[in-house]
């Protein structure tokens, strides 16, 4: 994993000290080593986090004239098998890594390339021949890809913070991104919460040239028809699906050069990863875990009993209300977008526990619950379904009586609350049936916009997430329908971004998904609602693909998501000064975003209850304001500058405009071929470099 | 037409598979519902309010009987 950064443009020659800075800013996403290329229309940046060929592999790298060069964040899995059919069609490697298979694999098969790829990946390719800039993403968004277009060109990087390096990139929250993010949970690529900064979609390239920039998809989330399913046997298909997660576990745990360790949550997904690698490989396993100190979230007694069953070395870290609050900031800082609740930040402190282990790779089973319908909102679509077929009918209503059972305030003890709340919008033909609930709900934090904003969103179209689902979703099952849109809003915008790739590579640590892996995905997709959503059985077909390998007490544990403590974590204990700072009118009339007379209110109710017993909604909104608030804060009115780092010295420099040779081709693989007692990438830098 | 044995038997793994799947202690009448919603899942099928009844829906006879009545497809 690593972090990557660009600039393109057509008028002027790109600078290298502002590349350097936005590498600069990056560094955290890869400690282990940093690079740059350089000739008269591009510039290309990359910090490393050496996981693959961990001598060869530094980047950016080109292929065999230097005409193709590539920085590539995250890992391309099936790297081995596409260097060796690369090999045979008479590609010429310097290296064992997968960033070489993207280079010769983009030459040999141009776009259609990242079909190819099995992996997780955000990357930019410079051809200097056509004067043309590739970006792509992974098929579900692991890896983050942001750019902004200048009068200049094109600046791009992993994260927007290196982008804000350069002065001509605007820091201005935008109000649609706000907009989206208090209704879905996170904005909605490729907008963003910042004005002119557009992240590329998952599963999309962009290609830039001196026409333009042009996007397009080369996957997208699909389903059959329901009733047109091409696998109906609920036993063949967990045979299917437990075959292709192997594959994707070993693939992912085996495919490092470094040592890699894996994630217990106490839940069924973490536990199948972890159990496979145990069952199927010979290597030593490292699991860790997140705990609580409050025990209505700690889950550390499934936890303890999955690591003591296949013997693994584990290590957990338990975290407390005040410890949320205290790195809160840092967090954001992060996240580089608002969150509405807490959780992130445990992750980000799970995530220093495995750094500090001495690891830099972990399996997670992160996905799951998108991918085989593990989530209580599917279960409470079914539910809604079942009800809007006779809406009059008490007995059906009773249905919401079986939702959200390990809730304190289960629909199961509050009927009456139930009704009411599940019971709105009972429309069976609304493709959003599914997700209704959660954006009315989610929407309440709109309430307390201030008067200019709510105004402008007033004014400002609708955006449109339903809008944009494919004619053909209107045959597909209702599940696949609410799987669609899960995989479009909160998995990419939230659960991969802010609570995954953001908190893991805040302290440099790579996560790995076999979940998310295409082989997987695809064969769920085609699955009969019925094999993944059993009735209201979440997660079906996984529990009995591997009932012989997680106990029962694991498998039929009823689902418990993984939350954490919201406003209590800032309420409970000693109040951080950096809270009443960024909540203070005068912080909240310069952001702009929130009117100070609610949020006084929402901030006296926290304070008076000490955050105890919040309920969903004021703890949205109090996440939303304190999030909201550090992003201005950290991105809008802060000092740009503090997140400049010093870099060390470079391990790939090539400056083709430094040296006068940005006309040329250089045949680096001739150049090797006569024997080099350098390294690959010491010898680009010998050749291309002067001052080397 | 899909013959009856096809149903039954598909029926009767249904709800095997469905009580092996159930958790202790839950309401006999939520047990119901949710022994319904599956049913209708399965079989893209309305049931009446009668029909979502303890006795009838752990019963794989019935359960068929139910499911020719309204048309299901397996």
């Amino acid at each position: 994993m690593c972090g990557i950064c660009g600039i393109v443009s057509y008028r002027t020659t790109p600078a290298l000290d502002l590349l350097r800075r936005m590498t600069g800013r990056l560094v955290h996403r890869g400690p282990d080593g940093n690079g740059y290329y350089r000739d008269r229309r591009a510039a290309l940046g990359h910090t490393r986090l050496a996981v693959v060929d961990t001598v060869g592999g530094a980047q950016p790298l080109c292929n065999e004239d230097g005409t193709v060069w590539v920085t590539f964040n995250g890992e391309v899995f099936n790297h081995v098998e596409l260097g060796v059919e690369l090999r045979r069609l008479g590609h010429r490697f310097r290296t064992a890594s997968d960033t070489e298979v993207i280079v010769h694999a983009w030459e040999e098969w141009g776009e259609e390339c990242f079909s190819r790829f099995n992996g997780q990946w955000a990357l930019a390719i410079w051809d200097r021949r056509e004067e043309r800039l590739v970006l792509s993403r992974d098929r579900l968004g692991v890896r983050p890809l942001y750019y902004a277009r200048t009068a200049q060109g094109l600046v791009f990087a992993s994260e927007v913070k290196a982008l804000f390096a350069d002065p001509a990139v605007p820091r201005e929250l935008d109000p649609v991104g706000l907009d989206q993010t208090f209704t879905y949970w996170s904005t909605v690529a490729p907008r963003t919460v910042f004005r002119g900064v557009e992240q590329l979609e998952p599963g999309h390239l962009a290609v830039l040239d001196r026409d333009g920039l042009r996007r397009r998809a080369y996957w997208r989330p699909s389903f059959p028809a329901r009733g047109q399913e091409p696998h109906r046997d609920t036993r063949e298909n967990a045979e299917a699906l437990r075959e292709r997660l192997v594959e994707a576990v070993r693939l992912r745990f085996l495919r490092s050069d470094v040592p890699v360790g894996a994630y217990l949550s106490g839940g069924i997904d973490s536990a199948v990863t972890t159990a496979v690698i145990s069952r199927h490989t010979d290597v030593p396993l490292h699991t860790f875990s997140l705990r609580f100190a409050d025990a209505e979230f700690d889950e550390g007694r499934y936890q303890r009993s999955m690591a003591e069953r296949l013997g693994t070395r584990h290590e957990d870290v338990v975290v407390s209300a005040s410890d949320i609050a205290e790195v809160f900031p840092e967090v954001i800082r992060h996240t580089e977008t608002p969150v509405l609740r807490a959780a992130p930040a445990p992750m980000f402190l799970l995530s220093r526990l495995v750094r500090d282990s001495g690891y830099k790779v972990v399996v997670t089973g992160e996905g799951a619950d998108e991918v085989l319908a593990g989530y209580d909102l599917f279960r409470e679509a079914r539910v809604r379904l079942f009800w809007s077929r006779d809406p009059g009918s008490a007995t059906r209503a009773r249905a919401a009586e079986l939702l959200y059972p390990w809730m304190a305030r289960s629909p199961g003890r509050m009927p009456a609350f139930a009704r009411t709340f599940f019971g709105r919008n009972l429309d069976p033909d609304d493709p959003a049936l599914s997700h209704r609930p959660r954006w009315d709900s989610t929407s309440m934090i709109k309430r307390m916009l201030s008067a200019d904003l709510a105004a402008r969103l007033h004014r400002s179209q609708p955006d449109g997430v339903v809008a944009a689902m494919p004619p053909a979703s209107g045959g597909w099952d209702p599940l696949s329908r609410a799987q669609w849109l899960e995989l479009t809003t909160l998995l990419p915008g939230y659960l991969l971004s802010s609570q995954g790739d953001r908190m893991l590579m805040a302290n440099s640590v790579e996560g790995r998904f076999p979940f998310l892996d295409p082989d997987v995905v695809d064969f769920a997709a085609a699955l009969p609602a019925q094999d993944k959503l059993f009735g209201l059985e979440e997660k079906y077909l996984l529990k009995r693909a591997f009932a012989d390998l997680v106990p029962a007490s694991i498998r039929h544990r009823p689902k418990q998501p993984y939350r954490a403590p919201d406003a209590a974590s800032f309420f409970t204990g000693e109040r951080a000064d950096w809270l009443g700072e960024v909540t203070s009118p005068r912080a909240l009339a310069a952001a702009g975003v929130f009117d100070p007379a609610p949020v006084a209110g929402l901030l006296a109710k926290c304070e008076r209850t000490r955050g105890r017993g919040t309920g969903n909604s004021d703890n949205m909104r109090l996440l939303a304001v304190i999030s909201t608030q550090l992003v201005h804060r950290l991105f809008v009115a802060g000092d740009a500058a503090a997140f400049d780092r010093v870099l060390p010295e470079p391990g790939v420099a090539v400056d083709l405009v430094a040296e006068g040779t940005a006309d040329r081709t250089v045949d680096l693989a001739a150049r090797d071929a006569a024997g080099s007692p350098l390294d690959p990438a010491a010898r680009d830098v010998a050749d291309l470099h002067p001052t080397r | 037409m899909v013959p009856d044995r096809v149903t039954s038997r598909r029926v009767t793994r249904l709800l095997r598979d469905h009580a092996a799947a159930r958790r202790p202690g839950t309401d006999p009448v939520l047990e119901s519902i949710a022994t319904a919603v599956l049913v209708e899942e399965v079989f893209d099928i309305t049931l009446t309010d009668d029909e979502i009844d303890p006795v009838l829906l752990d019963d794989p006879a019935a359960v068929t009987a139910l499911v020719r009545r309204h048309g299901g497809t397996p």
